[in-house]
């Protein structure tokens, strides 16, 4: 019950924060539609609260795993479903670029690294009863591949920087539904973790980049940042190169685990095989937002003040930076 | 039960007798004394009721619709005050003796002990809020929605009474506590069906049910702003009340009569709720709000599980203390615009954020947030209809995706967006504005702490 408060608490959250400039009606509407999307998926939530009151008699999650019910296939499925809203999974998935209308602090946090990790949190809470079942498994497997490929593929044709990374974290948490579907919660967890240093880091960049340059987002105007402002630029590069993996910086820890697993493990080949294309994608949509913003010449107009100077924004990009370089490494050892 | 009776009998004297700028503060503060002290039935030792007399009593179920009741009394009048404000003092006294009269028959309701004695009261009810409603209310309509208003109430109701009669010819008595020993199986027969349908029918009108609902959105739009705060917010209860009391004597029949009022209430609630998305007036889409939590009540009480009818109570209570505050908000909006159209108010949060907060808490209480008594009555509701039946989860669902939405697009529409360069000239929040909505606020807050006292008897 109280993770149902919490749960649907973070969901107003949200529509509350996407619209924070709430006299633009884009921000308004976006905000609308993110809720309409939380809640189909928080039917599936209650869903599978009425079947456990009436099946095991509690709300209670040790109770529910000492009894280990049969049959789970029902609230399961409600569980999935709720992952899916929440989480942005493939049949629920637009509203999380639309939330991009938010300021980009919010979609820092809210939609990189903490609300949106709720569905695959409230996954990783189940996984026992997930272990038992077969059915569930594979579907959450099919979802998260599907999920992955198809927002990277979207992340290929955009041109807004937020809307790039928005569909980035979509495609990062495909691929921890995926970690679940191979029964591997401790891993998922541990993307999540890792996930967040990097993602934010590159949201509280790319708004640095935007503030600099007088608000504007579509990365075909931008270019020639290298030298501009460097901080941001060095930042950017590494976590991007954090978030396709490469050895010894965060990702490599959570992501090519998560790759060896699958790799190894018996599951859906289809599934693994859409998982391996929406990783090497991964490299593709991220390298692309290096070269529009930061190499080459500048396209956008010459009169803006390039700055960097606001401490709070460098002391934090500094601390995610220090994150996304040393954390992997802290927390699987 | 007379400690507060008599005293608000007296409330009217009290109105005739004050002078001219006494009047709103003497009623407003002795009927907040008077809820002070309907509290104190809220204290309940045991699981029977409270007794005080042969004729009134209290029990777990009528106690928080009975301080329900006495608080929303201070709060109709601190509402009224405004667009009485222009009427002479005779009217002004005339209106809150009506609303007086209103409160001492409803108080009487709650606890009558007697059901011919609630069907009574049940009917004069409606007198003074016809009257209310037709003579204080603001648009031509308001004469159509009192005829429909008292027809099909009447209509339904009439039925109830040779019901009651019938039933006290068979049994001897209609007191509820020697019916609740009392208690045998109905036989199956053909007019046993009609005496369950005779006996519901008039809740069921009163509720409203899907099909019968039509009275209520002309009724509460066309209502002044105390009739629409009291319509909402307590007489709808009065049909979900009595269907509670009534339908521990209308076994076995309710197990197969039931099934054609569950299908149009999991039906309406549906429907009633997609209409609130495409609405323009406001007092229309808080009214069919109103349908639309009221056929979760209609469901519950229908399905007959502890845990329905704990949902039932909890949700009768809350859906009182949030529909009156919407109908507050709304009427702040129309006593500046002087029209309901939603459009014609937009922006708000931009000039008014005070109040704009009271519409965030409002909007977020409708579409049952956790962890307020909204959320729990419904919450119960659906896991007591999950286990009825497996399916109706899918239409529970919808109907909860559905009120988000219509909640949060009232919430948009009149605070958020550009606002119309016609506003500049309203004039800005009462403090009376913003203490009646922290009034109603306050309740519901404090509830969700401790939601046991209005989960009704079989907690």
């Amino acid at each position: 019950f109280q993770l149902f408060i919490g749960w649907e608490g973070v969901g107003i959250m949200s529509f509350l924060l996407i619209g924070w400039w709430y006299g633009r009606t884009d921000a308004n509407t976006a905000a609308l539609q993110a809720i309409l999307y939380n809640r189909i998926g928080d039917i599936g939530f209650i869903m599978a609260m009425a079947w456990f009151l009436f099946n095991t008699n509690t709300w209670d999650l040790q109770q529910i795993f000492m009894l280990d019910p049969n049959l789970t296939n029902l609230p399961l499925l409600g569980l999935l479903l709720a992952a899916t809203g929440k989480s942005a999974q493939f049949g629920l998935h637009p509203w999380l670029p639309s939330a991009m209308e938010g300021p980009t602090p919010v979609s820092a946090l809210l939609h990189s690294s903490t609300m949106v990790v709720a569905g695959v949190f409230l996954l990783i809470r189940f996984h026992p009863l997930m272990e038992n079942n077969k059915t569930i498994q594979s579907l959450t497997l099919c979802l998260g591949a599907i999920t992955t490929l198809f927002t990277a593929i979207c992340a290929l044709t955009q041109n807004d920087i937020k809307k790039i990374i928005a569909f980035s974290t979509s495609s990062q948490l495909g691929l921890m539904i995926v970690t679940m579907g191979i029964n591997q919660p401790y891993l998922a967890f541990l993307h999540i973790c890792t996930h967040a240093f990097f993602k934010a880091m590159l949201f509280m960049c790319s708004g640095s980049i935007i503030h600099s340059l007088n608000d504007e987002q579509d990365i075909r105007k931008m270019g020639g940042l290298f030298n501009a402002m460097p901080f941001t630029t060095t930042s950017l590069i590494i976590g991007s190169l954090a978030l396709t993996g490469i050895p010894f910086l965060t990702g490599f820890y959570s992501k090519d685990l998560i790759i060896e697993t699958a790799n190894t493990s018996y599951t859906n080949a289809w599934a693994l095989l859409m998982t391996l294309i929406a990783t090497s994608l991964t490299a593709v949509y991220s390298t692309r937002i290096i070269f529009f913003a930061l190499l080459g010449q500048p396209r956008f107009l010459p009169l803006t003040s390039i700055n960097e100077n606001s401490p709070f924004l460098i002391n934090s990009i500094k601390r995610l930076l220090i994150g996304s370089i040393f954390a992997g490494f802290f927390i699987s050892n | 039960m007379l400690k507060i009776i008599i005293p608000t009998i007296m409330l009217m004297p009290l109105t005739w007798l004050s002078k001219k700028n006494m009047i709103w503060i003497n009623t407003t503060t002795y009927s907040l004394l008077i809820s002070l002290i309907s509290l104190s039935l809220l204290n309940q030792p045991s699981n029977n009721s409270l007794n005080f007399s042969l004729m009134f009593f209290s029990d777990p179920l009528s106690a928080p619709l009975l301080v329900l009741t006495t608080w929303l009394l201070p709060l109709m009048l601190m509402a009224s005050q405004h667009h009485l404000s222009k009427e002479p003092l005779i009217r002004k006294k005339l209106y809150i003796t009506m609303l007086t009269m209103l409160q001492t028959l409803l108080i009487m309701t709650f606890t009558a002990t007697e059901l011919i004695s609630f069907y009574i009261l049940f009917e004069a009810t409606l007198v003074p809020t016809l009257i209310i409603i037709t003579r204080w209310g603001n648009q031509t309509e308001r004469l159509n929605a009192g005829l429909y208003f008292l027809f099909y109430t009447l209509m339904g109701s009439l039925p109830l009474l040779v019901a009651l009669i019938s039933i006290q010819n068979l049994t001897g008595s209609l007191n509820f506590l020697l019916i609740q020993y009392w208690n045998q199986a109905l036989p199956d027969s053909w007019s046993n069906i009609f005496l369950w349908l005779a006996c519901m029918m008039a809740f069921m009108v009163k509720m409203p049910l899907y099909g019968l609902h039509l009275w209520l959105p002309k009724a509460h739009v066309e209502a002044p702003i105390a009739g629409s705060m009291v319509l909402a917010a307590i007489l709808l209860k009065l049909g979900g009340y009595g269907m509670l009391r009534i339908t521990t004597m209308l076994n076995p029949q309710t197990s197969f009569m039931a099934y054609p009022f569950l299908m149009l209430s999991l039906w309406g609630m549906i429907m009633t709720s997609s209409i609130c998305l495409r609405q323009t007036d406001l007092k229309s889409l808080i009214a069919y709000s109103s349908v639309s939590h009221m056929a979760l009540v209609i469901v519950a009480v229908l399905i007959q599980t502890p845990w329905s009818y704990m949902g039932a109570t909890a949700l009768m209570i809350a859906h009182g203390l949030t529909s009156s505050m919407l109908f507050c908000l709304a009427n702040s909006n129309y006593e500046r615009t002087h029209s309901r159209t939603m459009i014609l108010a937009r922006g708000l949060q931009t000039l008014l954020p005070l109040m704009a907060a009271w519409w965030l808490l409002a909007s977020l209480t409708n579409l049952a947030l956790p962890p307020s008594i909204n959320l729990i009555g419904e919450l119960f509701v659906v896991m007591s209809s999950f286990s009825w039946s497996n399916i109706t989860i899918i239409l529970m669902g919808t109907n909860i995706t559905i009120t988000a939405l219509y909640s949060l697009y009232m919430l948009i529409t009149t605070q958020r967006g550009k606002y119309t360069h016609h506003i500049n000239s309203i004039k800005p929040s009462f403090t009376r504005e913003n203490a009646l909505m922290a009034l109603h606020m306050t309740p519901l807050l404090l509830l969700s702490l401790n939601p046991k006292i209005i989960l009704g008897f079989t907690y």
